[in-house]
């Protein structure tokens, strides 16, 4: 089930909101697991069970490791935490990655074994991420363990996060899965939060993932230099409609239920370069890797071929996150070596160039990035680069491509200007001189502005896939 | 107090359109989107396991919806608003016509060349049977390609030429393909397409009749020799179940002729026989363009009484279906076949009417051939 779905809005979380806050305090977080269950199981109603063999495993890990930590017997923390960390990345491994590994040991060896076409489960790699984090913190001793399975189980499936994340850490929602207080300001907060980020979704997102689709669609003899460069527009701003979308109704979503998960997104598209972009995009997944990779290898207090060496690993493992497939490893790659190159010698040049250089510079190689993440087939993808260099396709510029242009210009404009920090502090800044009885009435329109037209456009429209359902 | 008018308003919003939704009782079909609607699947463990309840559910929720129409409405309001030209692969076009946007999208290559392959070795084949000179392929182009004019500006008509001429080139015979782009640009400015559905108007079929006629040497029947009869005015088609814009209705037009006097219609070997290419009944259904033939049909045989000494043989789709009167002058029998019907082998109904078809015909619509899935099979 997806958020941005007539029947999440209008059959799932109607009674589920109903039950929560009707039920007392102590039963919440088994209204919340139990609700996330069937939240998971009506996409996946085999895989529903890996989940929850997940949950059980880490819950038990995280009990074993609690419990050798306590009576100092390191081996058995050891032993736990290894349990923990060899199920779920092999339950990853193979999930996800199984057809991929036959494909490289089919085309290195003589071999021809055959592929296993395993369907990936949704938010696997969301949520054995997020169960890792738990148990390796319970190890660090940075949190104790969860003794109830009750409440454990409602962090690992809690649905506001479960399928797209953001990767929740465990630590930094401990104290509020056993003792939140829900109420009024988290609640409305939530609903803004929710709103905006189901309006990116389906005003934005998918209208531009419409032109990017018959974009890509479209035969290299086809299209126009010009018509590649509108297409890669439309996806790198589709594609941050679509993930800080998600990102911000997951917010959202946690917030009515009495949680704070920590921002995903801060206006990426402003970064002056690409170390700061991606310390803006997607920042629970930096910081996961960050923790649970990159430091414990080195991080930065090494020598400096040590450090290129953490970087690389960090990319590699961050690209093939995204997918089982080359072209996401060379897109994670292609941003370690960037960063690497920042790091060592751009970060002194980039501080001497105008600002909008330097916002030009990261666009741009934001952009090339989104070019090699939206082609699996790096065979296509190869055609569509020479389509952008004009070294492929029909010309430099059609009538087809200007006519995609000027028809979507204002959703490109607003799109543009909704990925900045421009409309959030306009709108703060309204709201200040409107004063507060104007501003509330302000808000309250534009929010149901917001929850009618998107609704409109889920009724209209069959066309309301995930990108970071690949995921 | 904001934030209790704001969780006001989204417990308002949540709760009463799910109760809306919960409460409306059941469409069974759509005049608007002339189609059936979904309705609640039953719940069967299997369904639930392999996630076809979930789907076939969650299109029930979205086909159920209260006030869909509106909604739709609502968004594509919303899209033309911003600036966009065309809604659901339908541009709305100039002087109310809804043109059909075709993109690569559309098209599946590798199905494309398998149909090009295909049609040009049965063309050939009947080519050597019937003589080369005996054979013909009409193809119809899209409405934005026969009628450019009508599009928004910038907008451009889908490539189709590319597969007619990669058709063209398979043939052995390639002058026997006549692409009808030509011959209707010629009349730029008059309603040779519906504007609200994706067929050619009796006027548009007429202009290929009469490239057909001058092309096989026949007398090609003056416009005011026919009578126009306007069979309904509130035809809206195709176009207009995707894009529901207020755009005027279109009118359906039979052109009658003294040709058309003793004919006799043998639909499917007899399961239906009639006395006239059209079927008025069919005018109360929503796709007037039943008028014509009553629709696709497998097999059809025509018998005019021409005394031409001529039988045609020809391959259609709908488009056929408003363009075969203009022939019954010109053959005594007519065999319509239409391919994504017929169930029986084209061979056998060549042995059944082998010795007496004199001509062939191809009559296609280049993008609906594209897209046709029978061309593989044969």
């Amino acid at each position: 089930m997806v958020f941005s779905s007539l029947l999440f809005l209008f059959r799932f979380l109607p009674p589920v909101l109903l039950v929560y806050f009707l039920v007392p305090r102590r039963g919440r977080n088994l209204v919340l697991l139990l609700a996330s269950l069937l939240f998971y199981a009506w996409g996946e109603p085999v895989y529903v069970v890996l989940m929850l063999v997940s949950t059980i495993v880490d819950y038990c890990a995280g009990r074993a490791i609690a419990f050798g930590r306590r009576r100092g017997r390191a081996g058995i923390a050891r032993v736990a935490l290894g349990c923990s960390l060899v199920i779920n990345l092999s339950m990853l491994g193979v999930m996800k990655y199984a057809d991929f590994a036959i494909g490289i040991v089919n085309s290195l060896t003589p071999l021809s074994l055959a592929a296993l076409h395993i369907a990936l489960p949704i938010g696997i790699s969301f949520y054995t991420f997020q169960t890792m984090s738990y148990t390796i913190d319970v190890y660090r001793g940075e949190v104790p363990a969860q003794r109830s399975l009750i409440t454990f189980g409602a962090f690992v499936t809690s649905f506001p996060q479960l399928i797209a994340g953001p990767v929740v850490q465990y630590k930094t929602v401990a104290q509020e899965l056993s003792g939140r207080r829900e109420n009024t300001a988290d609640f409305a907060e939530g609903v803004r939060r929710f709103t905006i980020g189901l309006a990116k979704k389906v005003l934005i997102a998918n209208q531009l993932g419409e032109v990017f689709d018959e974009i890509a669609a479209t035969q290299t003899a086809h299209l126009s230099t010009l018509a590649a460069w509108v297409g890669i527009a439309a996806y790198t701003l589709q594609i941050y409609f679509d993930f800080s979308g998600y990102s911000d109704m997951a917010i959202g979503l946690g917030r009515m239920f009495g949680f704070h998960f920590l921002e995903n997104f801060e206006h990426p598209y402003e970064s002056a370069s690409v170390t700061e972009f991606w310390r803006r995009w997607h920042i629970s997944m930096g910081t996961w890797f960050r923790e649970y990779v990159y430091i414990p290898l080195g991080g930065n207090r090494c020598t400096l071929a040590k450090q290129i060496r953490n970087i690389a690993i960090v990319w590699f493992l961050t690209g093939l996150w995204h997918g089982a497939s080359w072209c996401f490893v060379l897109w994670g790659l292609y941003y370690g070596a960037i960063l690497v190159l920042e790091k060592l010698v751009l970060k002194r040049a980039l501080r001497r160039l105008p600002a909008a250089l330097r916002h030009g510079y990261t666009m741009l190689l934001v952009l090339f990035g989104w070019a090699i993440f939206a082609y699996p087939d790096m065979a296509d993808g190869a055609g569509y680069f020479r389509t952008l260099f004009g070294l492929a396709g029909r010309g430099l510029c059609d009538s087809g491509a200007l006519y995609l242009l000027l028809t979507n210009a204002l959703l490109f404009a607003v799109a543009a200007i909704g990925s900045t920090s421009l409309a959030a502090r306009a709108g703060r800044r309204l709201e200040a001189q409107a004063g507060a009885a104007l501003g509330a009435a302000a808000e309250i329109a534009f929010l149901a502005a917001l929850l009618v037209l998107s609704v409109a456009c889920l009724v209209n429209a069959s066309y309301n896939p995930f990108l970071y359902f690949r995921f | 107090m904001k934030n209790r008018l704001t969780i006001l308003l989204f417990l308002l919003f949540v709760f009463g359109a799910s109760a809306a939704s919960l409460l409306k009782p059941d469409t069974e079909i759509s005049e608007r989107e002339n189609r059936v609607l979904d309705t609640m699947p039953a719940l069967r463990l299997e369904a639930v396991l392999d996630g076809s309840f979930q789907e076939d559910y969650e299109a029930y929720v979205s086909d159920q919806f209260f006030l869909r129409d509106s909604w739709v409405d609502l968004s594509s309001g919303l899209s033309l608003a911003l600036g966009k030209r065309d809604v659901g692969g339908i541009y709305v076009g100039k002087d109310g016509y809804l043109v059909e946007k075709y993109t690569d999208a559309d098209f599946d290559e590798s199905l494309v060349a398998g149909n090009i392959t295909a049609l040009a070795a049965l063309a050939n084949k009947l080519s050597a049977a019937y003589g080369a000179e005996n054979v013909d392929l009409l193809l119809i182009p899209a409405k934005a390609a026969a009628m450019p004019q009508v599009l928004p500006d910038l907008a451009s008509a889908y490539p189709e030429e590319e597969t007619v001429e990669a058709l063209r080139a398979a043939l052995d015979c390639p002058q026997q393909l006549l692409y009808l782009q030509d011959a209707l640009l010629l009349h730029a400015g008059e309603a040779l397409y519906y504007r609200t559905d994706h067929h050619w108007t009796t006027l548009g079929a007429y202009y290929a009749y009469a490239a057909y006629a001058a092309r096989k040497g026949f007398a090609v029947t003056p416009r005011d020799a026919f009578t126009i009869e306007v069979v309904a005015q509130d035809f809206y088609g195709t176009a207009y179940n995707k894009l529901s814009l207020p755009v005027a209705a279109d009118s359906v037009e039979l052109w009658h002729s003294d040709d058309e006097s003793g004919i006799t219609v043998d639909m499917n070997d007899g399961a239906r026989v009639s006395d006239s290419f059209y079927f008025r009944d069919q005018l109360a259904y929503s796709d007037k363009y039943r008028v014509f033939l009553r629709g696709n049909t497998a097999k059809i045989v025509v018998d005019t009484g021409a005394d031409t000494g001529r039988t045609l043989l020809l391959f259609k789709d709908s488009y056929a279906n408003c363009f075969v009167p203009f022939l019954s002058g010109n053959f005594d029998r007519i065999i319509l076949l239409d391919l994504r019907y017929l169930s029986e082998p084209i061979d056998t109904v060549l042995e059944s009417y082998g010795a007496q078809i004199t001509d062939v015909l191809f009559l296609y619509n280049v993008e609906k051939f594209m897209q046709d899935e029978t061309w593989r099979a044969l």
